[in-house]
């Protein structure tokens, strides 16, 4: 067994014959045992059947989509967080007389929001709606 | 002065050979989700699998289970595969990976090493089958006193012919570090073997 005993890292040695043939005398390929149409058959009903369950987008289960987005969702959650401690924030700062008394925390939050935006006529109905509310409640106890 | 482990490290690898044009054509339909055409990866490359599979595990059913295994894997992954490479090289790595970490898991089960099993089927009668098998035994003997991968290098190319670069991408190595292991491993093996040259001819 004389084969080649430099090395370079830059290209393959040639092949040593003499250790390969007393390697191949110990060793016991199983390649000739194998049936390979069974496994062959086997791989492609097991890759059918992985397909069928699979990562096409059409048929993704809602529950993976729903994840797929959650980042996108916190994110927007974080904004509107945002907006709101905003818009409130510029309702105290322009709405400083505004009269509180015992209202509820929410009607004041949204009377501060309409002080901010006096011209629109969904938020004040949206604040009178929140006053029959607290009376509706009141007149039930 | 650079030691010959950094060197190896810093070898450059070559630029991966492209996929032939069928073969290309297959991985395109089946990223795009078609599996019809993963038939042909399959018979391409399944035998070589199974190869490197029964080197790391030892034993024909599980390397069975582990080619599967790679493939399946290889498919749940394949919108991932850079289509200008070949596939081969890429399924090979998945081989070695599932086969170390069967490997690993079977740890606890007993199990008969092939390298010192008995041979299947042509029976040459007692004296010649203990000689044979006292072969086997000193070779095997030899090639579990290498380290895994030098064990693996030089089996992979002595044995079945895969190249250095296909070793490398294989084991996630650099082609230069193949070289200095399978340098080691000729020197050690020479060294135990060499009274065996005439035995195993």
């Amino acid at each position: 067994m004389n084969g080649p005993s430099h090395w370079s890292f830059d290209q393959d040695p040639p092949r040593d014959d003499t250790l390969a043939r007393v390697l191949r005398a110990g060793d016991r390929s199983a390649g000739g045992a194998v049936d390979w149409e069974q496994l062959h058959a086997a791989i492609m009903r097991a890759a059918a059947a992985s397909s069928g369950a699979g990562p096409v987008a059409a048929q993704r289960p809602w529950w993976d989509v729903l994840v797929q987005w959650r980042r996108f969702a916190a994110a927007a959650s974080v904004a509107a967080m945002l907006a709101a401690g905003g818009l409130v924030w510029r309702g105290e700062s322009g709405a400083s007389d505004l009269d509180v008394g015992d209202a509820a925390p929410e009607s004041v939050a949204l009377a501060r929001v309409v002080a901010a935006y006096p011209d629109d006529d969904v938020l004040t109905s949206l604040l009178q709606t929140a006053r029959n509310d607290d009376l509706a409640s009141w007149g039930a106890q | 002065m650079v030691s010959a482990g950094e060197a190896v490290a810093v070898a450059a690898s070559p630029p991966p050979a492209p996929p032939d044009a069928e073969e290309a054509a297959a991985l395109v339909r089946v990223q795009g989700g078609d599996t019809e055409p993963f038939d042909l990866l399959v018979r391409r490359y399944m035998r070589a699998a199974f190869t490197i599979a029964f080197r790391i595990v030892g034993h024909r059913e599980d390397a069975e289970d582990v080619v599967q295994e790679a493939f399946l894997a290889a498919l749940a992954n394949i919108r991932t595969f850079d289509t200008s490479r070949r596939f081969g090289p890429w399924l090979y790595r998945i081989v070695v990976t599932r086969g170390l970490n069967f490997r690993k898991s079977r740890s606890r089960r007993r199990t008969e090493s092939l390298e010192f099993a008995p041979p299947a089927s042509d029976a040459p009668g007692p004296a010649r089958e203990a000689e044979r098998s006292d072969l086997r035994a000193e070779i095997a003997a030899a090639l579990a006193r290498l380290p895994e991968r030098q064990r693996m290098v030089v089996q992979f190319f002595e044995l079945d012919g895969f190249s250095g670069a296909e070793i490398a991408e294989m084991l996630g190595i650099s082609p230069g570090t193949v070289r200095w292991y399978l340098h080691q491993a000729r020197q050690t093996l020479r060294g135990m073997l060499a009274h065996l040259e005439e035995s195993a001819g």
